[in-house]
């Protein structure tokens, strides 16, 4: 089992985070309204803001401690991230997007040797025929396996997804929905799911934190959290009516 | 009722008032083109002035260009991206040259780089002198040329999204190499766009350079100087530079409509 919890206290113009999570190699999956701070946080895990005290701890490295003034630059960190919307680099086709992770760095990989390993991970992911195809033409659920593949490319240890099935319509969504879950449980590494749709969690099968306002106002699994929602956005949330 | 109908009477008015521009436009170009023999062209291209003018201009403007793109794009960078209140004014500064006119930033270059300037003593210090050399010239054109590169690439820097750097950070690169392999390419087309508007500018800059760096055949006398000169003996012979620049700056053009083309095919091959 790998642990990993995060405690932040960083700010963001007027917007204040202040929460403290944790997880093992199950799933997490962070709800709250818009606003209420589920994407700055999976950007802090990242890297991509400094906090103003935090520590942030996965398996036995210590990547940010405001204490020890520990803060693990964005590319030592191995943390996969799919940000909303993919965020496909519109200058490569999809081989090599998949392989950038490989190009770069210190485990940077020869050409031929990159261009196997991304093709084994398209095949994987049952999109080898998309492999010389340009990001552009592609559907949201095609866009989102290739996202996946460019951050699983790296191996690693944790994984931020931020919405990853709000881009989808909804027929779309329910296939996607599936393989992700599937996908998520053959990685067996941590990882953090930002959603807006009671779902993801049930198929997930994901422990829950609920954001407001910069704070986690409730955290459990989901039959606490039907139980006794915290909010009324929790409540509709876990709500019949979601379900 | 389609739209189109709906608005027929309005695109009517507006049909007429852009011919009537678009005539403004090019109704010069043609009269020029028109007001020039055979045998003035030929002796116009073989007169003493012409090749020096062509081959300064085309010396001058590149050197700018250069320098404009290598200390214009990472400035861009730093607008387009920095959390700093500073970059609203910085990017005010900077568009500057722009609203004023190229004889006010002469007088001004002077005003800096002349030997009662502002640098003045230290720049005789050391020895160099700059105003009425090639050197001036380049710097008169960086001057009124380089807003306009820095403009565009900004606005290109500010259209990649953040989260594309985030992933491109996460996936192993520094902020280096994130720039170069991916901020870089995908802001591509709109650095080339910005980089020949400048070069254009840089190209036909006048006023800035006759009075900073002065008119003088071979050493400071780019082509619109020597259209200048020509103007005051030979008509012809202006009409004909003219002409020289018109095209050069149609075959610019012309490049810069088809390289958004030429990077698509090359950057995204077909499956």
């Amino acid at each position: 089992m790998r642990h990993w919890h995060a405690s932040v206290r960083a700010s963001v113009g007027t917007f204040i985070l202040d929460v403290t999570l944790k997880g093992d190699s199950s799933p997490v999956a962070i709800i709250g309204p818009n606003g209420s701070g589920k994407t700055t946080f999976l950007r802090f895990l990242a890297g991509a803001i400094a906090p103003e005290c935090a520590e942030f701890v996965l398996g036995s490295r210590t990547l940010v401690s405001t204490r020890s003034g520990t803060s693990a630059p964005m590319e030592g960190r191995r943390i996969g991230y799919l940000p909303q919307g993919y965020s496909l680099f519109s200058h490569l086709n999809v081989l090599d997007n998949v392989a950038f992770g490989l190009s770069v760095g210190p485990g940077r990989l020869a050409l031929a040797e990159r261009r196997n390993r991304a093709h084994s991970i398209l095949r994987d992911l049952g999109c080898s025929g998309l492999s010389h195809r340009p990001v552009s033409g592609l559907s949201g659920g095609e866009q989102q396996r290739i996202a996946l593949a460019r951050a699983l490319v790296i191996e690693p240890e944790l994984l931020l997804l931020d919405e990853p099935l709000a881009a989808l319509d909804a027929t779309t969504r329910r296939t996607v929905r599936g393989f992700l879950s599937e996908r998520l449980t053959l990685f067996g590494r941590p990882s953090i799911m930002a959603t807006h749709d009671v779902r993801d969690v049930v198929a997930l099968g994901a422990s829950i934190y609920a954001l407001d306002s910069g704070r986690v106002i409730q955290a459990g699994i989901l039959d606490d959290l039907i139980r006794e929602p915290a909010s009324a956005f929790i409540a509709e949330f876990v709500g019949p009516a979601a379900l | 009722m389609s739209q189109e109908r709906l608005f027929s009477p309005l695109s009517t008015l507006g049909g007429l008032l852009g011919v009537a521009l678009l005539g403004l436009l090019t109704v010069p170009l043609v009269a020029l083109a028109l007001s020039v023999s055979a045998e003035a062209t030929l002796a116009g291209l073989r007169h003493p002035l012409f090749l020096p003018a062509l081959s300064l201009s085309l010396q001058t403007s590149l050197a700018s260009l250069s320098l404009t793109v290598a200390l214009g794009t990472p400035l861009a960078w730093w607008i387009a991206s920095s959390q700093s209140k500073a970059t609203k004014v910085v990017a005010l500064l900077v568009e500057l040259p722009i609203v004023i006119p190229p004889a006010v930033l002469g007088v001004a270059l002077l005003q800096t780089f002349g030997r009662q300037g502002l640098l003045g003593p230290f720049l005789e210090n050391i020895g160099l002198a700059i105003p009425f050399t090639t050197q001036a010239v380049i710097i008169a054109q960086i001057v009124v040329s380089s807003p306009f590169f820095i403009q565009a690439a900004t606005n290109s820097f500010r259209k990649v999204d953040p989260d594309t750097l985030i992933v491109a950070r996460t996936l192993g690169s520094s902020s280096a190499l994130a720039f170069f392999r991916v901020v870089l390419p995908i802001s591509l087309p709109g650095l080339v766009t910005g980089a020949s508007l400048a070069w254009a500018r840089a190209l036909g800059e006048f006023g800035a350079t006759l009075l900073f760096a002065g008119n003088m055949p071979g050493q400071t006398q780019t082509m619109p100087l020597a259209i200048f000169s020509a103007l005051e003996s030979d008509v012809q012979l202006a009409v004909v530079f003219s002409l020289v620049l018109v095209a050069t700056g149609a075959a610019l053009l012309t490049c810069l409509r088809l390289l958004p083309f030429i990077t698509k095919t090359t950057w995204r091959p077909l499956s």
